[in-house]
């Protein structure tokens, strides 16, 4: 089960987000907060369980039950769920809190945006090496779920972490399922033999779709 | 993310490029696993060959160039193409390769010139396929670049008979890399003179077999991203120029697989305005060029 610890998003972050010469100068000073003070402390973990039943609208796969039809693909055969886990740590958390308990809003807003570049970051090489992985394994992988979007409830977070060895970088649910670190998170995508693109994406129903800068860092890499 | 060429042509993979600042940024933190998914990505799309280039990094740091060579064909199958700046590193990228992983398939050398021929000494020891750039040729000695379709042809074809008589290389072994320039600046009638090349070379009966390629991402270079008409402007200037060079033998492209390349209907604003800016020079063009977008 993969696991990778003190990955260094922070050189990845500096080139990563552009915007007014204000909005660059309070990023740079933050960026430098964050190394300084060594806030980061970023892991991923991930498994590519193999499916126990032949898939339908339920997956089962290694012990677990997920209701997620949109992982069914429109022609190739799922074989395999790779079930996936990133954080960056609490450090950045709690710097936040201090900075808003210092009256230093727009630092602490700052950092706090850094602190989701970077998950996206972490996740980012966390499928990266996945889709290596799986095609190192002769398999493709397509479609990618996080508990709680559209597609996949909330609910089933508690199995994807279990099955991401969640647990091994850090990562604990709450009652209320929430996950500590809060800059965590954790994804679910379909790996089989000659699995399409899939032709959604778990961005398509957020209401923030149209400014979303990370969507549009996407959009513009591609 | 796009797919789905209707072009009938062949795409080589651009993306493991440090000019694409996603891969620079791979680069920089060398993750092998990034350049790895972005190779699979780009065959996933459609690409058959992957050019490799690591920029400046592959002259200081050449186990990275080999670790990156072995990574992408850890992961993928099918052949690779070498842009590095001399031939020791092309010789270290084929003493890499690994052929019987890319399907026996023959890597290709990125890129010759006349003035630059000296990679073909690797020829007998490492077999490869070869692009050929055109854009440049060798008068009296003297290296120049190339302004005229004739020009341009008659180097290609120079090149292509040397590569036939001399190394014994299969015609179809060789692509002939036409420079596609970026119109902003186009005021001596480059894109002309490249559609024209390929008109020649295409209807040369000695070349035939031959391959013809060039890379399309500076074509649109420094414009607004929107056309009048709203469409996309530099992708519609990608098809613009296959539309019009594909039908006479342009038959590969260095490009990113899923831009989703297609035929330009002939009533298409950025077709009729490339073909207007097409028959310009100088002050010309460069009224011609605001008419891309300004209406």
């Amino acid at each position: 089960m993969p696991c990778t610890r003190n990955l260094d998003v922070l050189k990845a972050a500096d080139g990563l987000a552009e915007g007014s010469v204000s909005r660059s100068r309070l990023r740079r000073e933050v960026l430098g907060l964050a190394r300084d003070e060594r806030l980061v402390e970023a892991a991923y973990s991930y498994h590519i369980v193999a499916l126990d039943a032949p898939p339908g609208e339920w997956l089962h796969a290694g012990g677990e039950a997920f209701h997620a039809p949109w992982l069914l693909p429109e022609s190739g055969r799922l074989t395999a769920l790779a079930c996936a886990s990133c954080t960056i740590g609490a450090g950045i958390e709690r710097r936040v809190a201090s900075l808003i308990a210092a009256r230093q809003a727009s630092r602490a807003l700052a950092l706090d945006e850094l602190g989701n570049e970077l998950l996206f970051e972490v996740a980012r090489i966390a499928q990266d090496r996945m889709l290596a992985d799986a095609r190192r394994r002769a398999l493709t992988m397509a479609g990618e779920l996080r508990p709680g979007d559209p597609g996949l409830a909330l609910d089933a977070q508690a199995a994807v972490l279990r099955l991401a060895d969640a647990a091994a970088i850090g990562i604990e649910l709450n009652a209320g399922l929430l996950m500590r670190p809060h800059k965590s998170t954790s994804m679910v995508l379909g790996v089989g033999i000659d699995l399409p693109p899939v032709s959604w994406s778990r961005c398509q129903h957020c209401r923030s779709r149209a400014r979303c800068r990370h969507g549009a860092a996407a959009a513009a890499a591609a | 993310m796009t797919t789905g060429n209707s072009f009938d042509i062949r795409i080589i993979g651009e993306r493991i490029n440090p000019g694409f600042k996603s891969t620079r940024a791979l680069f920089d933190n060398s993750d092998i696993p990034g350049i790895q998914a972005l190779a699979i990505r780009q065959v996933e799309a459609g690409a058959v060959y992957l050019n490799v280039n690591v920029g400046s990094q592959a002259m200081t740091d050449r186990p990275f160039l080999t670790d990156v060579v072995r990574a992408i064909q850890d992961v993928v199958d099918v052949p690779l193409s070498f842009d590095v700046p001399n031939t020791e590193l092309f010789e270290l990228c084929l003493d890499t390769y690994d052929r019987d992983a890319a399907g026996g398939e023959l890597p290709i050398v990125n890129s010759i010139t006349e003035h630059r021929w000296d990679a073909m000494d690797l020829y007998r020891e490492h077999p490869f396929k070869v692009m050929v750039m055109a854009s440049e040729s060798v008068v009296d000695g003297v290296a120049k670049n190339n302004k005229t379709a004739e020009d341009i042809a008659s180097t290609a074809r120079r090149a292509a008979l040397r590569l036939r008589d001399d190394c014994g290389m299969p015609m179809d072994h060789i692509y002939i890399d036409l420079s596609v320039s970026a119109i902003i600046a186009d005021t001596e009638g480059l894109n002309r003179a490249t559609l024209d090349a390929v008109r020649l070379i295409g209807s040369d009966p000695e070349l035939e077999g031959l391959h013809m390629t060039g890379g399309l991402s500076n074509i649109g270079q420094q414009l607004p991203a929107k056309a009048a008409d709203g469409s996309d402007l530099k992708h519609k200037l990608e098809n613009a120029f296959l539309t019009l060079a594909v039908p006479f033998g342009f038959d590969t492209v260095l490009g990113t697989p899923w831009r989703g390349y297609e035929p330009l209907p002939e009533d298409d604003y950025v077709l009729t305005t490339y073909r207007h800016f097409l028959d310009q020079k100088g002050s010309q063009a460069l009224r011609a060029v605001r008419k891309f977008y300004k209406a």
